[in-house]
């Protein structure tokens, strides 16, 4: 949902995921006034109040009045993540779900026989 | 009365037993394929016509796909979260992988990569033509026909040749010079704009998280090919230039959108997870998470579950399981719940009913009351039901490339000529010297030589 910073105007886009159910204060990413709101079911069901003290949970990005963007530490937060070890760069494993080999980790051009990985042909 | 009962559950055993070995996927190896002998060039990217080619593969059909060299298409590099890759992406980048996101749209086919930029390229893509039955690819419209192989270059030098461009607005039209994406043609094509819930619960509209557009109209141009090919070869013996455009094919499930417009000028709503025509026919929240102690935050989530009960004999059955005899009598008939006020007090009300329970205990509940229900599963119930493991709809493959993969099985279900999982993919150019070597007549100077280059 969009919370258009009362005193600034600048657009906080606080986004769904976090947000869905949401009680507890934010922060405009304009000008850093603390906003007290709660959602339910991703729409605003009280609020924006003026608050102190720090926010719980900053807004996903931010846009000024002129469109242009806001993002950064402090100021919006990183996208959400279904696992707290995620870290959206490649992430290696040698076995799946069930426990089997599967070719899913880097490997270098002597790893290979033709296009294929050498111990997915060899083993057993 | 007891003999006939016992004679009557002897023949059901019977069909069902018929069904279960006529259709036992893991019997599909020893039948005939209806395609084979059929040969398909993909020149495809992303979703939209890759998936088109990849039905007729899992029917039996020789797919090439053709694709960039060394780095391949661009969906190879697509992937949830950045996070999981199938290694090695070819064998001159085994440091980088493919990702998930190429899986389910391109299995059993054979890979290939050629520079569509370069002459030689362009000789090599005619060579494979002339001795194909199909070409399809989803290329911006005319950029193939730029290059001399579009439909109009190719049919000189194959005149049998199907010929099936895909993707989002057509070759003519005022909307077509564009590029397009599922989200796009779902957008445009009338399908976002009913889909989520209406002003009263929160008003988002809801794309299909699938890209619906690009699968349906993969299906649809798959479709189109077959009967160019059953013309060809029944009636004709020519072949034919098709296009298909993904924003058509959402317009094309509108339902009665565009008819209620014509004839009322009322524009359709959202309506949530309700339906406009039936009710009860929809899906409610259950108050109890299923996995209270789930890592993954959403399965941590209360349950949903789909309740269908419109028939005003079900609806009653219902109101009995809650327990309301006044909702019962107020909205026993049909005409009565299907109205908007009615559903946004039906819902609710069951929804109240169901804040203390998790979707399996509402389901245990209803099955009692003989009421049609299903809980919404996510991917992990998916995959571990027994039933669709046993129809071999949820498989696991032993690929020969990548290992242990579990892998969504062929949808269609053939008693003589079953659909078949072969691989679930390979690495850009792992089939050049096979395809190009047999089909393309490359000697292995002339393959060694366009691969320094760079051309395959």
């Amino acid at each position: 949902m969009l919370l258009t910073c009362p005193s600034c105007k600048t657009k906080n886009f606080l986004d769904p995921y976090p947000f869905w159910n949401f009680k507890g204060k934010t922060k405009c990413a304009g000008c850093g006034k603390v906003w007290r709101l709660e959602t339910a079911g991703g729409a605003c069901v009280s609020g924006p109040e003026a608050a102190d003290g720090q926010a719980d949970l900053l807004p996903g990005f931010a846009e000024k009045p002129d469109y242009s963007p806001i993002s950064g530490p402090g100021l919006t937060r990183s996208a959400p993540r279904a696992r707290k070890d995620s870290v959206c760069r490649p992430i290696p494993i040698q076995k799946n779900v069930r426990g089997q080999i599967v070719s899913g980790h880097p490997l270098k051009k002597e790893d290979l026989v033709g296009s294929r990985p050498k111990f997915i042909v060899e083993r057993t | 009365m007891a003999k006939e009962t016992a004679s009557k559950s002897a023949t059901q055993q019977g069909f069902e037993d018929f069904c279960h070995e006529t259709f036992d996927f893991k019997k599909a190896f020893g039948k005939p394929e209806a395609l084979k002998g059929y040969r398909v060039l993909s020149c495809t990217q992303y979703i939209l016509g890759p998936s088109c080619a990849s039905y007729m593969a899992e029917l039996g059909a020789e797919v090439i796909k053709i694709e960039a060299p060394r780095r391949g298409e661009a969906m190879r590099h697509t992937t949830p979260f950045n996070e999981p890759f199938l290694y090695p992406l070819s064998r001159w980048v085994p440091e980088r992988g493919t990702g998930l996101g190429f899986l389910g749209a391109n299995p059993n086919e054979y890979f290939i990569s050629v520079d569509f930029h370069r002459p030689e390229g362009q000789a090599i893509v005619k060579k494979l033509a002339a001795k194909s039955d199909v070409m399809v690819e989803n290329y911006r419209p005319g950029t193939f026909d730029r290059w001399g192989i579009g439909y109009r270059q190719l049919r000189e030098i194959n005149p049998r040749l199907v010929y099936c461009w895909l993707g989002g607005f057509g070759g003519w039209g005022p909307g077509r010079v564009r590029a397009s994406y599922d989200i796009l043609g779902q957008s445009q094509g009338g399908n976002f704009g009913m889909t989520g819930k209406p002003e009263f619960l929160g008003g988002t509209p809801s794309k299909h998280t699938i890209w619906l557009a690009d699968y349906w109209g993969g299906m649809m141009g798959a479709v189109q090919i077959l009967a160019a090919l059953y013309w060809r070869d029944k009636i004709s013996g020519e072949g034919t230039f098709t296009e298909y455009s993904q924003v058509h094919g959402v317009t094309r499930q509108l339902e009665y959108a565009l008819p209620l417009y014509g004839r009322h000028g009322v524009t359709r709503e959202r309506w949530g997870n309700w339906d406009t025509q039936l009710c009860v026919h929809g899906i409610i929240k259950c108050g109890k998470s299923s996995y209270p102690k789930s890592e993954n935050p959403q399965e941590q989530e209360e349950g949903y579950i789909l309740i269908s009960a419109y028939d005003d004999k079900d609806f009653a059955r219902l109101c009995q399981a809650v327990g309301d005899g006044k909702t019962a009598e107020k909205y026993a008939k049909h005409d009565a719940r299907v109205k908007p006020q009615s559903q946004m007090e039906i819902y609710p009300w069951l929804e109240k009913w169901a804040a203390d329970k998790t979707k399996e205990q509402v389901a245990e509940t209803l099955d009692k009351a003989g009421i049609n229900n299903q809980p919404v599963w996510n991917a992990k119930e998916v995959a571990n039901h027994p039933h669709w493991q046993q129809r071999g709809a949820v498989q696991w493959l032993d690929d020969p490339t990548f290992g242990d993969l579990m892998h969504q099985g062929p949808a269609y279900k053939m008693s003589h000529t079953p659909p078949r999982l072969k691989w679930a993919l390979k690495p850009v150019g792992a089939d050049n010297e096979y395809i190009l070597g047999k089909l393309a007549g490359l000697s292995s100077e002339e393959l060694r030589r366009l691969e320094e280059q760079e051309c395959i």
